[in-house]
């Protein structure tokens, strides 16, 4: 039986963190990721155009990134913001601001209540 | 019968040892298993940026988890745990050899978001790995083979 306490305290440990963290949210929230390859880069016009070739649809209430402020990454948005809520494949109705730090550029801004955004590290 | 004693208390620590690093191995596959599993879509979509996987997104992202949560039952029965050392070692080393190959020639490394380890970056992800390489070594040197006939400490 003593074998087993690693094992079991692990167990615990993760279902543990689950239980406490997967909190439902409220609404619906459309994550979009920033796609480099497609869009020719991080410069402040590239991010800062909302098309579905620079911002890519990813999945519903997906985790943000790191937010280390120095290339786009993730946007979350509402369903007011997306062209459509049963196959949403755009943004539409929002800004984005960015600024460029170093070679690539971030966001730091979102227009629209309820919206949220995150960069990762370059 | 001195000889006997030293002899099985240093299994005692040895197993104590490879049975923790264990735990924390387990700790490891049974999360990130658990996470991919919570959203398969966004894995599977995730896998789609990976040059070598693109076309075989939707069947990896299942196999990968049931292949982790194969390795936390292996790890979390003592009669399979050295096997499961066995696998774990297996995984970590395509695993790493996944981020360095990602690192030298993806022209753009995709975004590393969600579970716990969203604060890490690529590179900060294989030190991990080598971290937990080594101690998945550690422990299957520190695993104690017992000749046949002699009897496991309890």
């Amino acid at each position: 039986m003593k074998r087993y306490i690693f094992s079991l305290a692990a167990v615990v440990i993760v279902i543990g963190s689950f239980a406490f963290n997967n909190i439902t949210p409220t609404q619906d929230m459309f994550v979009f990721e920033y796609d480099p390859a497609a869009s020719g880069g991080y410069s402040k016009p590239a991010v800062e155009n909302i098309s579905n070739s620079n911002w890519k649809y990813k999945g519903k209430n997906l985790s943000l990134c790191e937010n280390r402020n120095e290339k786009a990454c993730r946007v979350a948005v509402t369903s007011a913001y997306v062209n459509s809520s049963s196959n949403p494949t755009a943004l539409q109705g929002i800004e984005i601001g960015a600024t460029l730090s170093g070679a690539t550029a971030h966001v730091v801004s979102i227009s629209g209540s309820g919206n949220a955004y995150s960069n990762q590290r370059d | 019968m001195k000889l006997c004693n030293r002899k099985s208390r240093k299994y005692v620590w040895r197993t104590w040892i490879s049975d923790g690093i264990s735990g924390s191995l387990l700790l490891v596959f049974l999360y990130t298993a658990v996470n991919k599993l919570s959203n398969v879509e966004a894995f599977s979509m995730g896998l789609k940026e990976v040059p070598l996987l693109k076309q075989h997104s939707e069947p990896v992202a299942w196999a990968i988890p049931i292949a982790e949560l194969s390795i936390v039952l292996l790890l979390f029965l003592p009669a399979t745990r050295l096997w499961g050392l066995f696998a774990s070692l297996t995984a970590l080393l395509f695993f790493t050899g996944y981020l360095l190959y990602m690192i030298a020639y993806a022209p753009h490394l995709p975004c590393s978001c969600g579970g716990v380890l969203n604060s890490l970056g690529w590179k900060e992800h294989v030190l991990l790995n080598l971290f937990l390489l080594l101690l998945n070594t550690g422990a299957l040197l520190l695993y104690p083979v017992y000749s046949p006939g002699e009897r496991t400490p309890p």
